[in-house]
C-alpha cells in the first residue's frame, strides 16, 4: 500500500508506505508550521497503484489524534485518582480492581469529586 | 532524529515526454501570455513549503503535475471532493487538463519519485511551458457530465 499526502492544489507533499508514518508526518509538518496541512488529503493506493476508498482529511486525522491524546492523558490521570482509592476502599465496581475510573460517569457509576478524592 | 525524505530526482528532459496539468483556462486559444499564467511555480504561488522542500529547496521552483491524463483526472477528481468538503463551488486550480509535451533542449527538468497517484515536479520557463501544451480538455470526464 502507498499513503500520499495531497494538498487542495493536488500536489503530492509526501508519500509513505505506511498509514502510521503518513499520519507521523503530518504531526511533525503540522507541529513545524502550525496550519500548513490545512486541506491536505490522505489517498491510500493498493500495490497495483489504484487509488483505495475515499480521501481522508487531515483536518479529521489531526481531530482524531486530538482526541486520543486527550483520552490517554485522561486515562492517565484516572488511574491515578482511582488507583488509590481501589486499594483503600475496595468497594464499588470501577474501583474493585483497580481499575480506572472513567470521567465521564458510566451507567452506574458515579465521577468522584475532588473533595472526595483528597478526603478518600 | 531528523526525518528522512527522499532524495531530490531532478532531472533534465532528454527525450520528448507528455505531461499533465490542471489548470484553469479551458482552451489553447486564450494566447501564450494568459496560458503562461497558469505555469507559475510553487514560490510564485505562495505556497507554504512542506519539510522536503525546505529541505530541497528547488522544488519550490517547479511546479505540479502528472504522469498521465488519467492519473490527473483521478487526482482532479480529489481535488474536487476537497473542494466540496471545504464548500467550495469550484477546483481553485482550474477544471480543465492540458497535455504538454516537453522536449529536450528546452531548460525542462522533471521529477518522478515514482508515486502511485503520477505526481511530477515540472521545472520550466513558464512561456515555454504554455509554448509546449497540445492540448486542453475539460478535468471533468464525459462520463460525469451527463451525471
Amino acid at each position: 500500500m502507498e499513503y500520499v499526502w495531497s494538498d487542495r492544489d493536488g500536489r503530492t507533499r509526501e508519500f509513505f508506505d505506511s498509514r502510521d508514518d503518513a499520519i507521523e508526518a503530518l504531526r511533525e509538518e503540522e507541529k513545524a508550521q502550525p496550519g500548513i496541512t490545512a486541506g491536505w488529503m490522505l489517498l491510500t493506493y493498493d500495490d497495483d497503484g489504484e487509488e483505495v476508498g475515499d480521501p481522508e482529511w487531515a483536518e479529521e486525522l489531526l481531530r482524531q489524534e486530538t482526541v486520543v491524546s486527550f483520552v490517554t492523558v485522561a486515562e492517565g490521570v484516572g488511574l491515578f485518582v482511582a488507583g488509590p482509592r481501589a486499594e483503600s476502599s475496595g468497594s464499588g465496581p470501577s474501583t474493585r480492581h483497580g481499575f480506572r475510573r472513567p470521567l465521564s460517569a458510566a451507567k452506574g457509576t458515579r465521577v468522584l469529586s475532588e473533595a472526595e478524592t483528597v478526603a478518600g | 532524529m531528523a526525518k528522512k525524505y527522499r532524495a531530490l530526482k531532478r532531472k533534465p528532459v532528454s527525450e520528448a515526454v507528455k505531461v499533465y496539468r490542471v489548470v484553469r483556462v479551458e482552451s489553447i486559444a486564450v494566447g501564450i501570455d494568459v496560458l503562461a499564467g497558469e505555469f507559475a511555480s510553487h514560490r510564485a504561488a505562495d505556497c507554504l513549503p512542506s519539510g522536503r522542500e525546505q529541505k530541497f529547496p528547488i522544488l519550490q521552483d517547479g511546479l505540479s503535475g502528472f504522469r498521465t491524463e488519467v492519473l490527473a483526472r483521478r487526482r482532479w477528481r480529489g481535488m474536487r471532493k476537497n473542494a466540496t468538503q471545504h464548500d467550495e463551488v469550484e477546483v481553485e486550480k482550474g477544471s480543465f487538463i492540458a497535455e504538454l509535451e516537453l522536449k529536450p533542449g528546452q531548460d525542462f527538468y522533471i521529477e518522478d519519485l515514482g508515486e502511485s497517484g503520477g505526481h511530477l515536479t515540472i521545472w520550466g520557463n513558464p512561456t515555454k511551458l504554455a509554448e509546449a501544451v497540445r492540448r486542453i480538455d475539460p478535468a471533468r470526464n464525459a462520463e460525469e457530465e451527463g451525471s
